[in-house]
């Protein structure tokens, strides 16, 4: 859009001769010069534009007034006085800014022309907290999308859910599709195949590491901006890869003119956030006595009081004067260190634009002996073959990678949950080189852990594409783009024997590689015309083919050698595993816009997708959407019944319905079993889960209603959105009765029905030339239902804790997200009832005495965005409100069982606890508690009154003060703009939430699982000094 | 390069000809097998791991409940609370019977009799491993996948017949086969077929002597029957032996957890006493000599301690030190017979046929629970399985014959007990759930098992009952909800055979 006015505004240059000439600068608010601004004398035909270094000259008269127009700019008029230098500053236009956006396949529209719920973010928006991570970048800045966070590892993954989950499938991708320039990308977080043979004791240990998503690749700063298409609507255009919604993302583009600079350069620390509170009163050891003794010469360090073999438990005496208690939990982690540098250069000419940028982000993590890094490289340009033909190619190089923390079930942070308050955790190793560990090696020194045990994960990856447009006439156009994105990710995990998950096996080595391969061809004509003076239509049609393989390979010794502990080549027993699916799709879709006089907008699509994933008599099907916009402020433009402060009104309504095909290679097949051959002997298995050979596509099929409306001079801006989606015939693995010899069978069945409001208001109460103040407030809410499942099944577990009886799982007339669990014995009142022993009980007979005590997923999600300038400097910050959604600690009952944790140190004291005894009076039964009420699971450690908690939070997700440094100072330095920042996030939190930061997850980005934490590396705060010059 | 050529040439050529059935593909996984590209030797290995896998799981569980083993924790399936065995309903109807159904296909579809033949002893197996732990279970509407989610549920006495069906088919299969190509992917006998076929015979013994409480004389008579075909030595035991590759699951599952803290279970009181002389005194020595050989103390004890049910690992209650609990010291240890790393899982044993002969013999003698004395060949058959399973467990022989000629155990005929016979078949079918089995056919009887007692903290919805069978599964309550609830019972109702 801006080129084209570029274009236009040429054409308008003239060279007449006048009597003064006036020159200058044009900048926006941060000095950043503007070409391209349209320069005109006020009633005269004489113009002008701005040049690359947003200069102009023109010719005009004291007393004449120029004017200085630029999209999505308020537009300055200036008197001519006998001044010859006229230098100008424009301010962005909040409505103009909001006017262009970007939809489906890079299609720019007018915004008030859409019929659906969409957002932008600029650049400048979402590099303004220094986050490394496209996904951090927009945390709490888009309306109906949850961005967590999963861990606090150097490099862990972020999770994007918009608009909640729909799926019945407990591990269906829940991510959106990602659109870098018109390519899809891939998002994955692949967790592979890292467990040894012997596995691991508890359930869902497969999520042992917090991988990055590949997301994460995409380097924030090279990005223009990035618009969120939530709904079916929205993302009708992308086909049955979009069902999750889309984030696309435009990535910054060359401009013509002399080569010019960005250096971004980020420096700061992070360090763990908050965390459980311990006991301080009680010591290690058991029944009230010391176990543990500390003796350097002992093999472990200690010696063990009354013939124990081993100390585990902080169920001591109290501590004796002069002793003193370690924050562990606190105390294991270090200060994690993080700088980032970009540079980045653009330039070019009328024929060809180029831009450029390398970067480079160092990370140290929290957790000893873990980093990250990543390199990136990225190179585009514009090529104006002709006129009529450009070609704009664009590669992309990131290599990304380090070592990576252990989380999840018997790894660093579970043996940290157990560990006594008085060690200190970072005391891990002997003069003599072994493990110190008062615990005897029932749990690891979590610290030793993190030393000797790691993975290493290396990722290289390139991004490439091409895009040729051809104009044929000025109404029809073609363009066609092809894009690559290929990456390998190696890894190498190392395990000793001396640890928990290499006792079992004699440790063991896995070397994996996984690789991704995507390849897209997208092809589309495009005819715009003016049907009538009224009427303007615009016609799209177009192919997609897109090509995606995956391939593991796994390779895994155990057993290992003393002499040689780290030599794959060296150990017993070797392992091998290969995996990998390959997935076509073909798309061939229509989308037709009719724009009635500016003010009534119709959009109609239409995609026909062919999925090779699908049986073929159901492997083609059609979807179509359509939306309506009406701008009644255009309508009632000239009329009284438009109030005065009412500026803009528009209303929209849209229906789309999306098909989803089906995961790759689904049926019944035969497998060797993974802890095969047995001895040297082969054998197949039939999977446990089989697929139906009858599947047909899912439907997503969605309703919304909104509208925007812009107040007191934009000065108040509403825009709500309210949907409807239900997604029906689901294909998902269907948990069948194991006596039919399948666990999961993946079926067609199932729907869910969510409902959900959005709201994002602006404000911006004061406005000068000095000083303005701007606030963003953003609120959603979403509902689920599941309206029904599969026939015969009464629920789907998504996650099962084990012992501790907290599972995830839905039924009919449940939510997404629904936590059940074992709770207190009550009466009918609702009391907790109090036995003759004066204690009450768990009531945990069997399964079915489970009942729901909570759901993960939150009641609302808001935030408070604000931002204050005044003159050079820029206060922002910005606060986030999680209201409800529960979460199982599952570190936490291990703390309480040992005696750790602060809930812990009410002991050896009289009480009469809460509850009614059997009769219904209130009891009053003193009873002594002690350190087997703790240790007690019919009484106390199985109760999710206790298990589950309320993850509320307010959260400071951050704040960041910039200074732009004036002419003044810009003058005497060789750079056009410089400004300097500083950013701190997380910096407060509020939560009653016991634990780490209930932030973090157990699982990897992409699962439908949640409501499990506690195991994850956790999550940080971090301070960070940006420095950021043009030259 | 190539693929990326080859790849957008494709995508071309798709959108030219706009045909993409080719370009699709037929969608499937070239990483793993169609059935119907399969050999039997494919799935019989993986048809025995799976059944010695049940037989695993599901001693974890019922040999609490038969207190051979206690646990660590309670409540627990110690305490007598609801234990569903998910893992071996897992191994029987998700792995094992799959497996055997497809081995079954194959070996029908090109006339392997061998094949055929084993795949029905191993069936047999699993079914009566289920029904004996859960009494009416799916059998023949069971595995059919897509053609039945919701099987249902046949009755015991049905169960039964087809078992028996199924080793009388298998026995004149494999008499009339030869042993074809079935070699080392026989994991159990190498190909041995005449050991299948005993082995057959011993489970048609078992399932004989399991009915003792419906029609004793014909129970005792088929027990009888059978037997004189089955096994004839330890060489004929049927088990698989693990590897340093392919740890035996009580090693990977009970003793290098129990290393890092992960305690499960440990050996109990019950067992112990029975063979450390504390229920029935010894006269010339002190201890089994098996006890060593099956479990573990610490290096420093220097007495067996076991827990006493329901305690979570307690040996005796306020005798310690400052009045404290002296703590069990008695666990499955990494060099034991029954849990080294490389230790067989025994789903049927020469020295087990033995005292089934025996109690059929002492039955038949019109022997019963209190009565002493029977006949010589019943007192033989008992010795012989003592015999037998010193033997397997490597006792020397010095060791043997004195436990042989101690007072206690050399009664003679004339003082021959049920509760001799059982003792040592308890002693012998360590780690089974045979032994749960012979408890519940004589009721839990101190007469028969000598020093038996409830547990500790015994689940209080149970009232003093014994538990007699395990509960359905969750997932198939969950799943199945109509057929389980045509057949679900309370964890203390008896099975079919188990009558009071």
């Amino acid at each position: 859009m801006k080129k084209f006015l570029l274009g236009l505004c040429l054409l308008f240059f003239s060279t007449t001769i006048f009597a003064q000439t006036v020159s200058g600068i044009v900048t926006d608010r941060s000095n950043i010069p503007l070409p391209g601004v349209t320069v005109q004398v006020l009633g005269t035909d004489r113009g002008t534009t701005t040049d690359f270094d947003g200069k102009y000259m023109i010719e005009a008269n004291e007393g004449e007034r120029l004017e200085f127009s630029f999209l999505g700019m308020k537009s300055k008029t200036v008197p001519v006085s006998s001044k010859t230098t006229i230098n100008v500053a424009l301010e962005d236009d909040i409505e103009m800014l909001n006017e262009a956006i970007v939809t489906a396949f890079g299609i720019k529209k007018e915004k008030r022309s859409v019929g659906y719920s969409v957002q932008e973010i600029n650049n400048e928006e979402l590099t303004r907290n220094k986050s490394n991570d496209v996904l951090g970048s927009l945390q709490g800045k888009v309306a109906g999308v949850n961005i967590n966070t999963t861990g606090g590892a150097a490099g862990a993954g972020s999770s994007i859910i918009i608009r909640g989950i729909t799926s019945l499938n407990p591990s269906a991708n829940n991510q959106p599709l990602f659109v870098v320039d018109g390519i899809p990308i891939s998002n994955e977080a692949p967790t592979g195949s890292l467990l040894p043979s012997t596995g691991s004791n508890a359930p869902s240990s497969a999520e042992q590491f917090s991988f990055s998503n590949r997301g994460a690749d995409i380097n924030p700063n090279d990005i223009e901006s990035v618009s969120i298409l939530k709904g079916p609507a929205a993302t009708a255009l992308y086909g049955l890869r979009a069902a999750n919604g889309v984030v696309l993302i435009t990535t910054k583009k060359g401009k013509s003119g002399e080569m010019k600079f960005n250096l971004k350069s980020n420096f700061g620390y992070s360090e763990v956030s908050i965390v459980p509170e311990v006991q301080t009163k009680w010591r290690e050891g058991r029944g009230g006595e010391i176990v543990s003794i500390f003796n350097e010469n002992a093999p472990d360090g200690y010696d063990y009081a009354d013939d124990r073999t081993f100390g585990f438990w902080s169920l001591g005496p109290e501590y004796a004067e002069g002793e003193r208690y370690y924050d562990n939990f606190r105390d294991l982690f270090r200060k994690g260190y993080n700088a980032t540098t970009t540079l980045s250069l653009s330039g070019g000419s009328d024929a060809y634009t180029y831009f450029g940028s390398v970067s480079r982000s160092d990370d140290r993590g929290i957790v000893p002996n873990t980093f990250f890094d990543r390199t990136t490289i990225k190179l585009s340009g514009a090529i104006n073959v002709t006129e009529k033909f450009t070609i704009e190619p664009s590669i992309s190089y990131i290599n990304s990678g380090g070592r990576l923390p252990n989380g999840g079930d018997k790894s660093i942070m579970s043996s940290l949950s157990y560990w006594t308050p008085t060690f200190n955790v970072n005391d891990y190793i002997l003069p003599n080189g072994n493990e110190q560990n008062y615990t005897a090696g029932v749990t690891d020194n979590p610290r030793y852990f993190a030393e000797v045990s790691y993975l290493d994960s290396e990722v290289n990856r390139i991004l490439a594409s091409a895009q040729f447009k051809y104009e044929f006439t000025d109404w029809v156009s073609v363009q066609y783009q092809l894009g690559v994105d290929n990456y390998h990710d190696n890894r190498y995990r190392f395990v000793p024997p001396d640890i928990d998950p290499g006792s079992a096996n004699g440790g063991f080595i896995v070397k994996e590689g996984l690789n991704y391969n995507e390849f897209t061809s997208n092809l589309f004509l495009t005819f715009t015309k003016n049907l009538s003076e009224d009427l303007n239509a615009s016609l799209l049609v177009g192919n997609q083919i897109s090509d995606i393989e995956t391939k593991r390979l796994t390779n895994r010794a155990e057993g290992l050698s003393e002499a040689n502990l780290n030599d794959f080549g060296a150990a017993t027993n070797f392992f091998r595993d290969i995996g990998g699916n390959e997935r076509r799709i073909v798309g061939l879709f229509g989308d037709l816009r009719l724009d009635y006089k500016s003010t009534l907008y119709l959009n109609l699509t239409g995609r026909n997708d062919w999925s090779s994933t699908l049986p073929k008599k159901n492997r083609s099907f059609f979807y179509p959407s359509a939306s309506l916009s009406y701008v009644l402020s255009e309508t009632l433009k000239n009329s009284d019944a438009l109030p005065g402060f009412l500026n803009f009104a528009k209303f929209r309504a849209s229906y789309a319905e999306v098909g989803k095909d089906a995961p790759p290679y689904v049926g019944v097949y035969y497998d060797q079993p993974g802890n095969f051959p047995f001895g040297v002997v082969d054998g197949l298995s039939r999977d446990s889960q089989g697929g139906s050979n009858q599947l047909k596509p899912e439907r997503t099929k969605a309703i919304e209603f909104g509208g925007e409306f812009k107040l007191f001079q934009n000065r108040l801006n509403f825009d709500l959105t309210y949907y409807k989606q239900n997604s029906e015939d689901q294909i998902l693995p269907v948990p069948v009765a194991q006596s039919s010899g399948f666990n999961t069978f993946v079926l067609n069945a199932g729907e869910i029905e969510s409902k959900g409001f959005e709201a994002l208001v602006n404000i911006v109460p004061i406005e000068s030339e000095d000083f303005r103040w701007d606030i963003t407030l953003n609120y959603s809410k979403v509902n689920s239902e599941v309206l029904s499942l599969p026939t015969g099944i009464d629920e789907i577990v998504f996650v099962d804790s084990g012992f501790a009886g907290v599972i995830s799982k839905l039924e009919v007339g449940g939510s997404p997200g629904d936590l059940y669990g074992y709770v207190w014995e009550r009466d009918d009142n609702g009391n907790r009832v109090i036995r003759e022993d004066g204690f009450p009980r768990v009531v945990a007979n069997s399964p079915a005495d489970r009942v729901k005590v909570g759901n993960a997923l939150p009641d609302w999600i808001g935030s408070i965005g604000s931002e204050i300038g005044y003159k050079n400097l820029r206060l922002s910050f910005l606060l986030e409100r999680k209201e409800g959604g529960d979460l199982y600690d599952s570190g936490q009952r291990n703390g309480i069982r040992n005696g750790v944790l602060k809930i812990t140190e009410f002991r050896d004291e009289e009480i009469v606890l809460d509850g009614v005894l059997e009769d219904g009076t209130p009891n009053n039964i003193p009873v002594t508690i002690t350190e087997n009420y703790y240790r007690s699971s019919a009484i106390y450690n199985r109760a999710s009154e206790i298990l589950v908690q309320d993850a509320s939070w307010w959260r400071l997700r951050n704040v960041t003060l910039s200074y732009d440094f004036g002419e003044r100072i810009l003058s005497k330095i060789p750079f056009t703009t410089a400004s300097l920042s500083f950013t701190g996030t997380n910096l407060w939190i509020d939560t009653p939430f016991r634990g780490y930061d209930p932030e973090g997850s157990q699982f990897s980005a992409g699962t439908n699982s949640y409501g499990f934490t506690g195991l994850n590396i956790p999550n940080t705060r971090s301070y960070l000094f940006g420095i950021n010059l043009n030259f | 390069m190539k693929t990326i050529k080859y790849t957008i040439l494709a995508m071309l050529a798709v959108f030219l000809i706009s045909s993409c059935d080719d370009y699709l593909g037929d969608n499937v996984d070239p990483n793993k097998e169609l059935p119907e590209n399969l050999e039997s030797s494919d799935m019989l290995p993986t048809s025995i791991y799976y059944t010695s896998s049940a037989f695993y799981s599901a001693s974890l569980g019922i040999s609490q409940y038969s207190q051979q083993l206690a646990s660590y924790f309670e409540p627990s399936a110690d305490t007598h609370e609801e234990t569903q065995l998910t893992g071996a309903w897992s191994n029987i109807y998700l792995q094992a019977l799959p497996d055997l159904n497809t081995l079954t296909n194959v070996a029908e579809s090109r006339e392997e009799s061998a094949y055929l033949g084993i795949a029905k002893v191993l069936q047999a197996t699993n079914l009566g491993l289920a029904t004996d732990l859960w009494g009416d279970v799916p059998a023949s509407d069971a595995t059919k996948g897509e053609e039945d989610f919701t099987p249902s549920y046949d009755a015991q006495e049905d169960v039964y017949k087809q078992v028996n069906t199924l080793l009388d088919d298998a026995i004149s299969l494999l008499q009339a086969g030869s042993s074809g190509s079935v070699g080392e992917d026989d994991l159990i006998y190498n190909g041995d077929l005449s050991k299948w076929i005993k082995a057959a015979y011993f489970l048609k013994a078992r399932y004989a002597i399991h009915l003792t409480e419906i029609d004793q004389n014909t129970s005792i008579t088929n027990a009888l029957q059978n037997a004189a075909n089955a096994f004839e030595s330890n060489a004929d035991d049927f088990q698989l032996n693990y590897n340093t590759r392919n740890f035996n699951p009580w090693h990977a599952g009970v003793v290098l957890p129990n290393n890092t803290g992960n305690f499960s279970v440990l050996v109990s009181d019950q067992l112990v006493s029975l063979m450390d002389g504390t229920a029935i005194p010894f006269s010339s020595i002190s201890l089994d000599p098996r006890l060593p050989k099956i479990t573990s103390i610490g290096e420093d004890d220097t007495e067996y301690l076991g827990a006493l049910n329901g305690t979570g690992g307690v040996h005796e209650f306020g005798t310690g030190e400052d009045g404290g609990n002296i703590s069990a010291n008695t666990n499955l240890g990494a060099d034991n017979f029954y849990s080294s790393q490389t230790a067989p899982i025994i789903m049927g044993s020469y020295a087990e046929l033995k005292f089934i002969q025996a109690e059929a013999l002492f039955l038949q003698n019109g022997g019963d629970a209190t009565s002493i004395g029977s006949s010589v060949e019943a007192y033989e058959a008992y010795l012989e399985g003592i015999r037998a399973n010193m033997q397997k467990l490597g006792v020397s022989q010095t060791e043997m014959d004195a436990y042989l000629e101690d007072d206690s155990v050399a009664v003679g005929a004339d003082a021959l007990s049920l509760s001799l016979i059982m003792r040592e078949k308890y002693i012998a079918t360590f780690l089974n759930p045979e032994a749960f089995v012979d408890l519940r056919r004589y009721d839990f009887d101190p007469a028969v098992f000598i020093g038996l007692e409830l547990p500790y903290n015994q689940n209080e919805i149970l009232a003093g009952q014994w538990v007699r069978r395990a509960q359905y599964p969750s997932t198939e309550q969950t799943r199945n909800g109509d057929e389980v609830g045509l057949v679900v019972k309370e964890i203390s109702d008896g099975v079919w055979w188990d009558r009071d």
